[in-house]
């Protein structure tokens, strides 16, 4: 084959096809969500059989995948990190059970975090699982650890994690991909209850087999040049480094012409102690870069010349980039600093905040909800709604589902000082399938007083558009079967249900009022309300199905910017006494034209212009 | 070869596809390339930057001091990047929302930027999308670039559906 360019994510999807997966399952999330679409990609290049799928969530996508290794196939399950923690309990356990065809578990990690919640280090969820883990420093690097990763995993029956950080995910490098592809396993569960439903007295003899696999495997990766190897160098400095820092260590010192004595540890956890120690001997000092977690340091006993994060040396949050790296090494190498440009402030803008899109359903619902329940506390959750805190209708981001968890918390901290504030929770359609469903159902059998908003926008927006549950479609386009929301939420017991279109905003704050009504009626409880519209960069036509130009009328304008503080619309924007319309990225929804107190944003032109 | 690139704007305005028709036409020359891009919610329409390194290079992150040529598609977008900057650098700016005081501080900014209205004239080209051809096109016209412009043209053919080809090689190849 000839070299193609890959973003990270498709090496990885590469190696996992070459490899000779036949099931990989996924919950999408950044930065990891390229890789299943790509595996998809590259079932239908090569013509091989792989089973895929999006699933409901990561703890649902780790069971199936490890599933289908009992069975002796390879499998792999694709997450962000924060997914892993929702997969944990399964990951935990399986270590002791093993696994039987290669299974891999890819956890892409967000040092910085720019997407997430926390940056932290799956490589310390495989050290605390204790399974072994393989870091990455480049998306060419990625494609054959995957594979060597499903080979690991086979060979020793342990599931295997791979983690590669964002800077692997969303590079791109030219690569050329093999074309060595193993063999599939016919489909063969053999019963084994001492291991595969094992009591807590064969539990233990499990974690015994596991520390010995471990052992192993420790120096299985010390000798292996692939996972393990030294950069000749000078000085009393050496360096030991992992993932997408080597890489980073390396063009530093290529471009100041330096040569530091490098350790390389593409396999961090169990870690290669018999090359460490030989390796800390000879030097005077050891500076230890990874991310984000002090995985190698913690595991290195001699601890007098080391430094890293635990010695302050390297800081012990956010992501090191070629900024900080070069302030970490001028210490040792007296690199002088280059004079920073200064711009006046008034040349340096602030850089633009993300915002929801123009004409985004969520910014509807949002208004409505504070239009009708100024006084409300608005839970939320994760998703492009998120950004409602610009719209200052979402007080709480805490993790998938918790939009609801917490309401239920926040409520009845009022019901006990007999007080009784709205509660709104908001959530997507795909976060509420996700883990909402559980959290619903608790809010309906414990009477909690709450509202919950399904803000269904018929697609898993933020993280590129995958298919929603109740669209039926699957990862690959194919039809599936459909789940509808009214039913999950009647299945739980709910009897408020009211489904809205947010477009009529008129409607959707009377829903809510009456939702709020019912949570305080003797017999009330938790209100279901589904504010259902289409996402408009998924679906123009469904989005903004009647055109409606809007224009500024600057005589009625006052210039008291209440559009851009309530609605927050990318379209409009201030301009000296006034405001302007951006007619480049206006879709021409209207949805602005209630919220001027004066009546200054004016519908222009036909109200009824069909879409082409 | 050795030389690195950032290319910075909001989202929206394509500076994935620049990226992309930098690293293919990389590729083309049979030259390594190692880019970065911003994927996630930055690409709701908050300001965005992806990153091509060509050379033999092992991360895809910038250091200061390094960067040879700023493309930035929104004037704005040029000034958080510029401690990247080699004092030589070759810096493109879309002029299009430059204010007065941002024009003249770049004006008596060390490296020497190109400033272009693109909007302008991908505007007359009635497609507001291809400013970013449009920019780099009128750059090549005037001054050298790390590639020729047969080099933009042949990788262009290649990424570009048949039936979008007119409308992105008229962009690059605008005239006044």
């Amino acid at each position: 084959m000839e070299n193609v360019v890959l973003l990270g994510n498709e090496a990885i999807a590469w190696g996992l096809v070459e490899g000779g997966c036949e099931i990989v399952t996924s919950y999408p999330g950044t930065p990891s969500s390229e890789v299943l679409p790509a595996v998809i990609q590259f079932r239908q290049k090569t013509g091989r059989s792989i089973a895929v799928e999006w699933s409901l969530n990561e703890m649902i996508a780790f069971q199936v995948a490890l599933g289908a290794s009992y069975t002796g196939k390879r499998a792999a399950t694709i997450m962000k990190q924060v997914g892993l923690n929702v997969a944990a309990d399964a990951l935990m356990s399986s270590a002791y059970t093993g696994c039987r065809g290669g299974f891999v578990i890819v956890s892409a990690d967000d040092p910085g975090p720019y997407s997430s919640q926390t940056e932290q280090d799956s490589r310390f969820f495989a050290m605390f699982a204790k399974v072994p883990v393989l870091d990455p420093a480049t998306p060419q690097e990625a494609m054959v650890y995957t594979r060597r990763a499903l080979e690991l995993s086979e060979e020793f029956e342990i599931p295997v994690i791979l983690r590669p950080a964002l800077r692997v995910c969303h590079s791109r490098q030219d690569i050329r991909p093999g074309s060595d592809f193993t063999a599939t396993t016919p489909a063969d569960f053999r019963k084994d209850p001492h291991r595969w439903a094992a009591t807590p007295k064969y539990r233990y003899q499990l974690h015994l087999e596991l520390n010995r696999k471990l052992e192993q495997i420790a120096i299985r990766t010390g000798d292996d040049p692939g996972f393990t190897w030294e950069d000749e160098g000078e000085g009393p400095l050496g360096i030991i480094a992992g993932g997408v820092l080597r890489g980073l260590v390396q063009d530093f010192t290529r471009a100041h012409d330096l040569r530091f004595p490098l350790l390389h540890l593409g396999a961090p956890f169990p870690l290669p102690q018999k090359q460490v120690r030989e390796f800390i001997r000879r030097y005077e000092k050891i500076l230890v870069l990874e991310e984000t977690a002090p995985v190698i340091e913690t595991q290195i006993s001699e601890s007098g010349k080391l430094m890293g994060r635990r010695s302050g040396h390297v800081p012990s949050a956010g992501e090191i980039d070629g900024r900080i790296l070069e302030n970490i090494l001028s210490e040792f190498v007296g690199t002088p600093r280059r004079p920073s440009v200064s711009v006046p402030a008034d040349v340096l803008k602030e850089p633009r905040r993300p915002s929801l899109c123009p004409g985004c359903p969520h910014r509807s619902s949002f208004y409505a909800i504070r239009k009708a329940l100024p006084k409300g506390i608005y839970t939320s959750d994760i998703g492009c709604y998120t950004l409602g805190v610009n719209l200052k209708a979402v007080d709480t981001v805490l993790v998938m589902g918790a939009a609801i968890g917490l309401a239920m918390g926040i409520s009845r901290s009022y019901d006990l000082d007999r007080k009784s504030p709205p509660v709104i929770a908001t959530i997507g359609d795909s976060t509420f399938l996700h883990s909402g469903l559980p959290q619903l159902a608790n809010a309906v059998y414990n009477r909690h007083r709450i509202i919950v908003m399904i803000l269904d926008n018929s697609v898993t927006a933020m993280t590129g558009m995958q298919p929603a549950v109740s669209s039926g479609l699957l990862a690959d386009g194919s039809p599936g079967t459909p789940i509808h929301l009214e039913d999950t939420v009647r299945g739980c017991g709910a009897t408020f249900l009211e489904i809205v279109d947010p477009y009529d905003q008129e409607e959707t704050m009377a829903s809510v009022a009456r939702a709020y009504e019912y949570t305080q009626s003797p017999a009330g409880g938790v209100a279901v309300i589904i504010a259902r519209h289409p996402c408009l960069i998924h679906d123009r036509p469904g989005g903004v199905p009647r055109r409606i130009p809007v224009a500024v009328d600057e005589e009625r304008c006052t210039g008291c910017l209440a559009c851009v503080r309530n609605f927050e619309c990318p379209a409009i924007i201030p301009a000296g006494e006034t405001v302007h319309i951006d007619t480049r990225i206006c879709v021409q929804c209207g949805q602005c034209i209630p919220v001027c107190p004066f009546g200054a944003l004016v519908a222009v032109g036909s109200e009824t212009e069909e879409l082409p | 070869m050795s030389h690195q690139l950032l290319i910075t704007g909001i989202g929206g305005q394509g500076v994935l596809f620049l990226t992309k028709l930098l690293y293919t036409t990389a590729l083309l020359r049979q030259e390594p390339v190692f880019a970065y891009e911003v994927h996630g919610m930055s690409q709701r329409g908050g300001s965005v930057f992806s990153s091509l390194k060509i050379g033999n290079f092992a991360s895809p992150q910038l250091f200061p001091g390094d960067v040879d040529t700023l493309i930035a598609l929104e004037s704005s977008e040029v000034f958080p990047y510029l401690n990247f900057l080699k004092p030589s650098a070759t810096v493109l700016v879309n002029s299009s929302t430059l204010t007065a005081a941002q024009r003249s501080w770049l004006e008596s900014a060390p490296f020497a930027p190109f400033l272009y209205d693109a909007d302008r004239v991908a505007l007359q080209l009635r497609n507001p999308r291809v400013s970013n051809l449009v920019l780099l096109g009128r750059y090549m016209a005037e001054r050298d670039f790390v590639f020729t412009r047969d080099d933009i043209l042949s990788a262009l053919e290649q990424l570009v559906k048949p039936t979008l080809l007119e409308i992105n090689r008229s962009a690059f190849l605008a005239e006044e």
